[in-house]
């Protein structure tokens, strides 16, 4: 069972993007910033962090960086997704350490199969 | 506002309402009401509403959601979070100090340095003396090393009561016996603390935001504050939090109640987690949070 | 060794501060190399009207998060419409602490927040409409839901509209629904948008998701 990380401060994305990603095979954990996602990560499995930008408290570009510092988290796979569409905006997270950047309103069937990927399923 | 008058009964929680509840909620505070949760939640829901006049639940959260003072939303907090103090209360976190930070903050600071510990609220002393006694069980370090304990609170009464350190049965009830015999002595259903304990505490009356806390509480290398961030508003706990961070020296720990969490508060600490436990640590590096 | 006996209420007051805190050295602290210099600064100068110049300032060029911190809470009490401008310009940094920063601020600010609500909203930037959706979802004020409404009526970008039907999950109320059955039919091939309002109306009628 891999499990998946989805942070955003939005409730209606959370749930929507767990709507197209949780299946039998994963499982979803949810936070609402970057702070939250970092507690809830410390000391479980995380296989792939789906994370938004804009968030209260801590953003998802430092929360990127965070996870890439952290000795535990370092090699999970992060997908950016966020409103922002500036040509800047995908390598401001990459620099961060992301490994996809997506913009919003996702398209479903992209999402999964980036999810698929990353996860390294067949 | 729709009712008809404070002694009519509240309408059930419809499913929908609870859900729209439980974000908002979870929004507000980082408390997470599992559908397990239903019957606690909607209980005190239902008795707020009793209390606020309102008999649907819709006109309740429209006025609790936009109140201006936010005051029954401070009420509904209180409501929905157990407050209750005893000795040895989250135990888990006066183990974690022992088996863990304490050693590993005598290990960052010069020899003959005290390390020092803030407990806030005081209350009614539980807090800071059951810190005290757990050192002198479990720390060995104190073998080497002087603690200085420091607990304030913004009530007068509680401290009295704090400083004439007489409890319960209900409040003593989670320590081991021979421990109990140790420390206090029982006088018909009065546990008295001893004076070595009483005495190994600082009890002070201190407002957390008052202009003067940033002065006078520096410095500590420890600091529980547990379960008072959550009756704050958010304005509150934000400048709460700024205090608590510049009270601690880099590299110092800060305990909040098991329902609390930074992540509505502050960004500044570091999560740290030992075994099941999460602790905030000011960062090492001059404060620096990179 | 040991625990340390109490030395009375004086032992909390052992720390207190030695060195006179006068405004120009504090404001030059705001420039100083070492970051907890500058916070200290920015804590001491907090509600000091003469150096709001300087700490609004100092938000712009700053990069330490706990500094930021430090500086925003410094201007909270003394945001007011003379400085509204400047808040309002923050939302647009290219540092989401400064920008986080602003919400938060203006969240705490109703009133100062609903005299510039029009302007944040018709601003041409999505991400600045955007996060005064955000600050309207967070704040008590009664004009709040007839704001979100305007918004998913009339706005032209699909995250500006989405973040507001998220916000009306919570604060949604009987005249949402007319309004949703609207948006529904302005983005009618948008699966997201479409899943969002089911979502609203769960919230405000019970009804299934």
């Amino acid at each position: 069972m891999k499990t998946i990380m989805i942070v955003d401060d939005a409730n209606t994305v959370r749930t929507y993007h767990r709507m197209i990603v949780a299946s039998a095979q994963r499982q979803v954990e949810e936070a609402e910033n970057g702070v939250e996602a970092l507690e809830k990560a410390m000391g479980k499995q995380i296989d792939l962090f789906m994370v938004d930008v804009n968030m209260p408290k801590m953003d998802g570009y430092r929360l990127c960086q965070e996870i890439r510092r952290d000795d535990a988290l370092n090699q999970v796979p992060i997908i950016m997704i966020s409103t922002e569409s500036q040509a800047g905006d995908a390598t401001k997270a990459f620099d961060c350490g992301a490994n996809f950047y997506m913009t919003k309103p996702v398209d479903g069937t992209t999402l999964n199969d980036m999810v698929s990927l990353m996860l390294g399923e067949e | 506002m729709t009712s008809i008058g404070a002694a009519a009964a509240a309408e059930e929680i419809s499913d929908a309402d609870f859900d729209r509840f439980r974000s908002m909620f979870y929004r507000k505070t980082g408390i997470y009401f599992e559908d397990s949760k239903r019957y606690f939640v909607d209980k005190r829901l239902k008795d707020r509403m009793k209390q606020t006049g309102h008999t649907l639940f819709k006109s309740y959260f429209t006025f609790m959601r936009f109140q201006a003072s936010g005051d029954e939303l401070q009420s509904l907090v209180n409501a929905m979070t157990v407050n209750e103090t005893y000795f040895f209360r989250e135990e888990y976190q006066f183990e974690t100090m022992c088996r863990h930070l304490m050693d590993e903050l005598d290990n960052m600071r010069p020899a003959g340095e005290d390390l020092r510990i803030w407990s806030v609220p005081s209350s009614t002393g539980e807090e800071p003396y059951s810190i005290a006694i757990y050192l002198l069980e479990y720390w060995k370090g104190l073998e080497h090393r002087d603690v200085e304990i420091v607990s304030s609170d913004i009530d007068t009464s509680v401290l009295e009561h704090a400083k004439r350190g007489i409890y319960s049965k209900r409040s003593v009830q989670n320590i081991p016996l021979t421990m109990r015999q140790r420390y206090f002595t029982q006088h018909g259903n009065e546990f008295h603390l001893c004076s070595d304990i009483k005495d190994s505490v600082t009890l002070c009356l201190a407002n957390i935001l008052g202009a003067e806390v940033p002065g006078r509480f520096r410095s500590f290398d420890l600091i529980y504050c547990r379960n008072l961030l959550i009756y704050f508003d958010d304005d509150s706990r934000r400048r709460a939090a700024q205090v608590l961070y510049d009270a601690l020296k880099p590299g110092g720990y800060i305990f909040l109640g098991h329902s609390e969490s930074m992540s509505r508060i502050c960004s500044l600490f570091k999560v740290k987690k030992f075994g099941d436990v999460i602790v905030y640590q000011k960062p090492t590096n001059e404060g620096a949070f990179r | 060794m040991g625990l340390r006996k109490s030395r009375g209420e004086s032992a909390a007051q052992a720390d207190r501060r030695q060195s006179r805190r006068d405004l120009t050295s504090l404001i030059d602290d705001l420039q100083n190399e070492a970051a907890d210099v500058r916070r200290w600064a920015a804590r001491d100068l907090s509600n000091n009207l003469e150096a709001r110049r300087a700490l609004l300032d100092r938000i712009d060029v700053e990069h330490e998060p706990m500094v930021l911190e430090a500086l925003f809470s410094a201007i909270e009490d003394m945001c007011d419409e003379e400085v509204a401008g400047e808040v309002l310009i923050k939302l647009k940094s290219e540092d989401a602490q400064v920008r986080n920063g602003a919400i938060e601020l203006l969240q705490n600010k109703p009133v100062l927040f609903a005299s510039h609500v029009n302007e944040l909203l018709n601003d041409e930037d999505s991400d600045v409409r955007i996060f005064a959706v955000d600050v309207i979802g967070a704040i008590r004020h009664p004009d709040a839901a007839l704001w979100l409404h305007d918004v998913v009526l009339n706005d032209k970008n699909i995250n500006v509209v989405g973040t507001a039907i998220d916000k009306l999950s919570e604060i949604g109320n009987s005249e949402t629904l007319e309004v949703l059955d609207k948006v529904s039919a302005r983005f009618s091939n948008e699966a997201y948008i479409q899943f969002a309002i089911r979502c609203v109306r769960h919230a405000v009628a019970g009804e299934e998701i």
